[in-house]
Protein backbone atom coordinates (compact mmCIF):
# COMPACT_ATOMS: atom_id res chain seq x y z
CA UNK A 1 0.00 0.00 0.00
CA UNK A 2 1.40 3.43 -0.94
CA UNK A 3 1.88 6.22 1.58
CA UNK A 4 -0.99 8.72 1.37
CA UNK A 5 1.19 11.79 1.61
CA UNK A 6 3.43 10.54 -1.21
CA UNK A 7 0.32 10.18 -3.32
CA UNK A 8 -0.86 13.69 -2.36
CA UNK A 9 2.56 15.14 -3.21
CA UNK A 10 2.56 13.52 -6.63
CA UNK A 11 -0.99 14.72 -7.33
CA UNK A 12 -0.04 18.22 -6.22
CA UNK A 13 3.00 18.17 -8.46
CA UNK A 14 0.80 17.12 -11.39
CA UNK A 15 -1.52 20.05 -10.75
CA UNK A 16 1.26 22.60 -10.32
CA UNK A 17 3.05 21.54 -13.50
CA UNK A 18 0.36 20.23 -15.85
CA UNK A 19 -2.76 21.71 -14.22
CA UNK A 20 -4.37 18.27 -14.13
CA UNK A 21 -3.92 14.91 -12.45
CA UNK A 22 -1.96 12.45 -14.58
CA UNK A 23 -3.20 8.91 -15.31
CA UNK A 24 -0.36 7.33 -13.31
CA UNK A 25 -1.39 9.33 -10.23
CA UNK A 26 -4.99 8.23 -10.69
CA UNK A 27 -3.75 4.64 -10.72
CA UNK A 28 -1.77 5.13 -7.53
CA UNK A 29 -4.97 6.23 -5.79
CA UNK A 30 -6.21 2.66 -6.27
CA UNK A 31 -3.38 1.40 -4.04
CA UNK A 32 -4.21 3.63 -1.09
CA UNK A 33 -5.81 2.23 2.06
CA UNK A 34 -9.63 2.09 1.80
CA UNK A 35 -10.01 4.99 4.26
CA UNK A 36 -7.58 7.17 2.29
CA UNK A 37 -9.22 6.21 -0.97
CA UNK A 38 -12.53 7.38 0.47
CA UNK A 39 -10.99 10.67 1.63
CA UNK A 40 -9.65 11.43 -1.86
CA UNK A 41 -12.37 9.87 -4.05
CA UNK A 42 -14.67 12.88 -4.44
CA UNK A 43 -11.71 15.23 -4.96
CA UNK A 44 -10.32 13.01 -7.70
CA UNK A 45 -13.72 12.82 -9.35
CA UNK A 46 -13.88 16.61 -9.19
CA UNK A 47 -10.44 16.68 -10.82
CA UNK A 48 -11.55 14.34 -13.60
CA UNK A 49 -10.01 11.07 -12.47
CA UNK A 50 -13.19 8.99 -12.35
CA UNK A 51 -12.43 7.40 -8.99
CA UNK A 52 -14.96 4.97 -7.53
CA UNK A 53 -15.43 5.14 -3.79
CA UNK A 54 -14.51 2.02 -1.79
CA UNK A 55 -17.42 -0.06 -0.58
CA UNK A 56 -17.44 1.01 3.07
CA UNK A 57 -16.01 -2.16 4.60
CA UNK A 58 -13.27 -0.03 6.13
CA UNK A 59 -15.61 1.38 8.78
CA UNK A 60 -16.58 4.68 7.26
CA UNK A 61 -14.00 6.91 8.95
CA UNK A 62 -11.66 9.20 7.02
CA UNK A 63 -8.63 10.99 8.37
CA UNK A 64 -8.78 14.78 8.61
CA UNK A 65 -5.22 15.09 7.27
CA UNK A 66 -6.22 13.14 4.15
CA UNK A 67 -9.36 15.23 3.64
CA UNK A 68 -7.37 18.47 3.97
CA UNK A 69 -4.84 17.17 1.43
CA UNK A 70 -7.73 16.34 -0.92
CA UNK A 71 -9.14 19.87 -0.51
CA UNK A 72 -5.70 21.27 -1.24
CA UNK A 73 -5.72 19.49 -4.60
CA UNK A 74 -9.12 20.93 -5.49
CA UNK A 75 -7.99 24.44 -4.59
CA UNK A 76 -4.90 24.04 -6.75
CA UNK A 77 -7.26 23.31 -9.65
CA UNK A 78 -8.35 26.97 -9.23
CA UNK A 79 -4.69 28.02 -9.70
CA UNK A 80 -4.51 29.01 -6.06
CA UNK A 81 -0.74 28.67 -6.31
CA UNK A 82 -0.79 31.72 -8.58
CA UNK A 83 -1.61 35.35 -7.90
CA UNK A 84 -4.64 35.30 -10.20
CA UNK A 85 -6.75 32.22 -9.47
CA UNK A 86 -9.50 31.24 -11.89
CA UNK A 87 -12.84 29.63 -11.14
CA UNK A 88 -16.53 29.67 -11.94
CA UNK A 89 -19.54 29.55 -9.63
CA UNK A 90 -20.40 26.19 -11.21
CA UNK A 91 -16.96 24.90 -10.31
CA UNK A 92 -17.14 26.15 -6.72
CA UNK A 93 -20.57 24.55 -6.24
CA UNK A 94 -19.16 21.22 -7.41
CA UNK A 95 -16.07 21.69 -5.27
CA UNK A 96 -18.11 22.23 -2.10
CA UNK A 97 -20.14 19.11 -2.88
CA UNK A 98 -16.90 17.16 -3.25
CA UNK A 99 -15.48 18.65 -0.03
CA UNK A 100 -18.50 17.51 1.98
CA UNK A 101 -18.75 14.04 0.47
CA UNK A 102 -16.18 11.94 2.43
CA UNK A 103 -17.41 10.49 5.72
CA UNK A 104 -16.65 12.95 8.51
CA UNK A 105 -16.05 15.85 6.13
CA UNK A 106 -16.49 19.45 7.30
CA UNK A 107 -15.98 22.90 5.82
CA UNK A 108 -12.98 23.13 8.12
CA UNK A 109 -11.17 20.71 5.80
CA UNK A 110 -11.45 23.23 3.00
CA UNK A 111 -10.55 26.20 5.19
CA UNK A 112 -7.47 24.46 6.61
CA UNK A 113 -6.29 23.71 3.08
CA UNK A 114 -7.06 27.25 1.96
CA UNK A 115 -5.26 28.82 4.91
CA UNK A 116 -2.15 26.73 4.30
CA UNK A 117 -2.05 27.62 0.59
CA UNK A 118 -2.53 31.31 1.38
CA UNK A 119 0.72 31.19 3.34
CA UNK A 120 2.50 31.23 -0.03
CA UNK A 121 0.98 34.59 -1.01
CA UNK A 122 3.29 37.08 0.65
CA UNK A 123 1.97 40.40 -0.62
CA UNK A 124 -1.51 41.90 -0.53
CA UNK A 125 -3.95 39.55 -2.27
CA UNK A 126 -4.87 40.33 -5.86
CA UNK A 127 -8.50 41.27 -6.56
CA UNK A 128 -9.15 37.82 -8.01
CA UNK A 129 -7.63 36.08 -4.99
CA UNK A 130 -9.61 38.24 -2.54
CA UNK A 131 -12.79 37.55 -4.51
CA UNK A 132 -12.17 33.80 -4.38
CA UNK A 133 -11.49 33.89 -0.64
CA UNK A 134 -14.68 35.84 0.07
CA UNK A 135 -16.70 33.68 -2.32
CA UNK A 136 -15.58 30.49 -0.53
CA UNK A 137 -16.48 31.94 2.87
CA UNK A 138 -19.95 33.02 1.69
CA UNK A 139 -20.54 29.69 -0.06
CA UNK A 140 -19.61 27.61 2.99
CA UNK A 141 -21.39 29.91 5.44
CA UNK A 142 -24.65 30.01 3.49
CA UNK A 143 -24.75 26.43 2.16
CA UNK A 144 -23.12 24.46 5.00
CA UNK A 145 -24.08 26.53 8.00
CA UNK A 146 -24.23 23.68 10.50
CA UNK A 147 -20.75 22.54 9.59
CA UNK A 148 -19.50 26.15 9.62
CA UNK A 149 -20.97 26.83 13.07
CA UNK A 150 -19.57 23.64 14.54
CA UNK A 151 -16.06 24.36 13.34
CA UNK A 152 -13.28 24.95 15.86
CA UNK A 153 -11.93 28.34 14.80
CA UNK A 154 -9.49 28.67 17.69
CA UNK A 155 -6.51 27.45 15.63
CA UNK A 156 -7.11 30.24 13.14
CA UNK A 157 -7.68 32.89 15.81
CA UNK A 158 -4.40 31.94 17.47
CA UNK A 159 -2.51 32.13 14.18
CA UNK A 160 -3.77 35.59 13.33
CA UNK A 161 -0.55 37.36 14.12
CA UNK A 162 2.18 39.34 12.45
CA UNK A 163 3.45 36.08 10.95
CA UNK A 164 0.28 35.49 8.95
CA UNK A 165 0.25 36.69 5.35
CA UNK A 166 -2.13 39.46 4.23
CA UNK A 167 -4.11 36.88 2.23
CA UNK A 168 -4.51 34.69 5.33
CA UNK A 169 -5.64 37.70 7.34
CA UNK A 170 -8.06 38.76 4.60
CA UNK A 171 -9.56 35.26 4.90
CA UNK A 172 -9.83 35.61 8.68
CA UNK A 173 -11.41 39.06 8.33
CA UNK A 174 -14.41 37.49 6.64
CA UNK A 175 -14.39 33.95 8.03
CA UNK A 176 -13.78 34.29 11.76
CA UNK A 177 -16.81 34.53 14.02
CA UNK A 178 -16.75 38.10 15.45
CA UNK A 179 -16.52 36.80 19.01
CA UNK A 180 -13.04 35.45 18.24
CA UNK A 181 -11.76 38.69 16.76
CA UNK A 182 -10.08 40.22 19.79
CA UNK A 183 -8.00 43.41 19.75
CA UNK A 184 -4.84 41.51 18.82
CA UNK A 185 -6.47 39.78 15.85
CA UNK A 186 -8.10 43.01 14.70
CA UNK A 187 -4.77 44.81 14.86
CA UNK A 188 -3.01 42.09 12.86
CA UNK A 189 -5.69 42.31 10.15
CA UNK A 190 -5.64 46.11 10.11
CA UNK A 191 -1.86 46.29 9.82
CA UNK A 192 -1.63 43.60 7.16
CA UNK A 193 -4.25 45.22 4.94
CA UNK A 194 -3.19 48.85 5.54
CA UNK A 195 -2.27 50.62 2.29
CA UNK A 196 -3.85 47.79 0.30
CA UNK A 197 -7.05 48.01 -1.78
CA UNK A 198 -8.78 46.22 1.10
CA UNK A 199 -8.02 48.75 3.82
CA UNK A 200 -11.48 50.36 3.80
CA UNK A 201 -13.19 46.97 3.57
CA UNK A 202 -11.27 45.75 6.62
CA UNK A 203 -11.98 48.91 8.60
CA UNK A 204 -15.70 48.72 7.86
CA UNK A 205 -15.94 45.04 8.73
CA UNK A 206 -13.99 45.37 11.95
CA UNK A 207 -15.96 48.43 13.05
CA UNK A 208 -19.30 46.69 12.58
CA UNK B 1 -37.79 40.06 -17.05
CA UNK B 2 -40.81 41.37 -15.17
CA UNK B 3 -41.04 42.49 -11.55
CA UNK B 4 -42.40 39.11 -10.44
CA UNK B 5 -39.46 37.27 -11.98
CA UNK B 6 -37.04 39.65 -10.35
CA UNK B 7 -38.57 38.74 -6.99
CA UNK B 8 -37.76 35.11 -7.76
CA UNK B 9 -34.04 35.72 -8.02
CA UNK B 10 -32.41 32.96 -6.08
CA UNK B 11 -30.64 33.61 -2.82
CA UNK B 12 -27.21 32.82 -4.23
CA UNK B 13 -27.73 35.48 -6.89
CA UNK B 14 -28.57 38.05 -4.21
CA UNK B 15 -25.23 37.27 -2.55
CA UNK B 16 -23.53 38.76 -5.60
CA UNK B 17 -24.28 42.15 -4.03
CA UNK B 18 -21.13 44.25 -3.99
CA UNK B 19 -21.88 46.67 -1.25
CA UNK B 20 -22.18 45.40 2.29
CA UNK B 21 -24.84 46.35 4.81
CA UNK B 22 -25.15 49.84 6.26
CA UNK B 23 -21.87 49.26 8.09
CA UNK B 24 -20.09 47.91 5.03
CA UNK B 25 -20.03 44.30 6.23
CA UNK B 26 -20.27 41.62 3.55
CA UNK B 27 -23.56 39.70 3.43
CA UNK B 28 -23.56 35.95 4.03
CA UNK B 29 -20.62 35.99 6.44
CA UNK B 30 -20.41 35.57 10.22
CA UNK B 31 -20.33 39.36 10.68
CA UNK B 32 -23.50 39.80 8.64
CA UNK B 33 -25.28 36.47 8.21
CA UNK B 34 -28.42 37.68 6.50
CA UNK B 35 -29.48 37.58 2.87
CA UNK B 36 -29.63 41.02 1.25
CA UNK B 37 -33.16 42.25 0.63
CA UNK B 38 -34.35 42.81 -2.93
CA UNK B 39 -34.33 46.55 -2.19
CA UNK B 40 -30.69 46.38 -1.11
CA UNK B 41 -29.80 44.30 -4.15
CA UNK B 42 -31.68 46.79 -6.36
CA UNK B 43 -31.93 44.61 -9.50
CA UNK B 44 -32.65 46.09 -12.95
CA UNK B 45 -31.94 44.91 -16.48
CA UNK B 46 -30.09 46.60 -19.29
CA UNK B 47 -29.53 45.37 -22.83
CA UNK B 48 -26.17 45.66 -24.54
CA UNK B 49 -25.25 44.73 -28.08
CA UNK B 50 -22.93 41.72 -28.17
CA UNK B 51 -20.41 43.77 -30.13
CA UNK B 52 -20.22 46.40 -27.38
CA UNK B 53 -19.86 43.98 -24.51
CA UNK B 54 -16.07 43.59 -24.41
CA UNK B 55 -15.49 47.35 -24.23
CA UNK B 56 -18.23 47.86 -21.68
CA UNK B 57 -16.84 45.36 -19.16
CA UNK B 58 -13.95 47.02 -17.37
CA UNK B 59 -13.59 44.77 -14.35
CA UNK B 60 -14.07 41.07 -13.57
CA UNK B 61 -14.08 38.98 -10.42
CA UNK B 62 -11.86 36.31 -11.93
CA UNK B 63 -10.24 35.01 -15.08
CA UNK B 64 -11.36 32.29 -17.45
CA UNK B 65 -11.19 28.63 -16.52
CA UNK B 66 -10.32 26.58 -19.64
CA UNK B 67 -12.61 23.63 -18.78
CA UNK B 68 -15.57 25.93 -18.13
CA UNK B 69 -14.83 27.92 -21.29
CA UNK B 70 -14.92 24.66 -23.24
CA UNK B 71 -18.31 23.75 -21.71
CA UNK B 72 -19.75 27.18 -22.48
CA UNK B 73 -18.32 27.00 -25.99
CA UNK B 74 -20.73 24.18 -26.75
CA UNK B 75 -23.84 26.32 -26.14
CA UNK B 76 -25.85 27.63 -29.05
CA UNK B 77 -26.04 31.39 -29.51
CA UNK B 78 -29.55 31.40 -28.06
CA UNK B 79 -28.47 29.40 -25.03
CA UNK B 80 -25.49 31.67 -24.58
CA UNK B 81 -27.40 34.95 -24.35
CA UNK B 82 -30.63 33.64 -22.85
CA UNK B 83 -31.44 35.06 -19.38
CA UNK B 84 -30.98 32.48 -16.67
CA UNK B 85 -32.81 33.43 -13.48
CA UNK B 86 -30.65 30.95 -11.55
CA UNK B 87 -27.43 32.40 -12.91
CA UNK B 88 -27.90 35.66 -14.84
CA UNK B 89 -25.08 37.60 -16.43
CA UNK B 90 -24.77 40.31 -13.80
CA UNK B 91 -22.73 43.41 -13.10
CA UNK B 92 -22.35 46.52 -11.03
CA UNK B 93 -22.08 49.92 -12.72
CA UNK B 94 -18.73 51.60 -12.16
CA UNK B 95 -17.35 54.92 -13.36
CA UNK B 96 -16.35 53.90 -16.89
CA UNK B 97 -18.38 50.76 -17.52
CA UNK B 98 -19.44 47.55 -15.85
CA UNK B 99 -17.81 45.44 -13.18
CA UNK B 100 -18.90 41.90 -13.91
CA UNK B 101 -20.23 39.83 -10.99
CA UNK B 102 -21.64 36.81 -12.85
CA UNK B 103 -21.53 35.22 -16.30
CA UNK B 104 -17.78 35.61 -16.82
CA UNK B 105 -17.44 32.65 -19.15
CA UNK B 106 -20.59 33.48 -21.12
CA UNK B 107 -19.58 37.08 -21.73
CA UNK B 108 -16.11 35.92 -22.72
CA UNK B 109 -17.64 33.49 -25.20
CA UNK B 110 -19.99 36.19 -26.56
CA UNK B 111 -17.00 38.42 -27.31
CA UNK B 112 -15.10 35.53 -28.91
CA UNK B 113 -18.04 34.70 -31.19
CA UNK B 114 -18.46 38.33 -32.21
CA UNK B 115 -14.77 38.46 -33.08
CA UNK B 116 -14.93 35.36 -35.28
CA UNK B 117 -18.29 36.27 -36.82
CA UNK B 118 -20.35 33.54 -35.19
CA UNK B 119 -22.60 35.99 -33.34
CA UNK B 120 -24.14 39.18 -34.74
CA UNK B 121 -22.68 42.37 -33.29
CA UNK B 122 -26.19 43.63 -32.59
CA UNK B 123 -27.37 40.48 -30.82
CA UNK B 124 -28.96 41.67 -27.56
CA UNK B 125 -27.32 40.57 -24.34
CA UNK B 126 -29.36 41.30 -21.22
CA UNK B 127 -27.44 42.04 -18.08
CA UNK B 128 -28.76 42.17 -14.54
CA UNK B 129 -27.43 45.29 -12.87
CA UNK B 130 -27.41 45.45 -9.10
CA UNK B 131 -25.88 47.36 -6.22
Amino acid sequence: MIDTMDFAKQAEQDLRVRRKIGPSTCQIWDDLSPASKAAFASALNFLGCGANEPNGQWGGVTDETDRIAACRLMLLACDLDKDEPVWSSYMLDRMLEAVMQPPGAAVGDLFNALYDLLANHQGAPSGALANLIKQLVILCFTRQRRSYDSMDWSRFAHQASADATPAQLYFLLHALPPALVNAEVAQAITLALAASPFQAEAAAALAG
Amino acid sequence: MDAESLKQLLEHVLFRIERGDANGRAFGTPRNPRVPTLAEFNPRFIEIHAGDLAAKIVKRKHGILPQQAQRIGQLTNDELIRIRVDDPISAVEVANGLSLTGGHHRTHEVSQRVLNGRLAVDAPVRILLHD
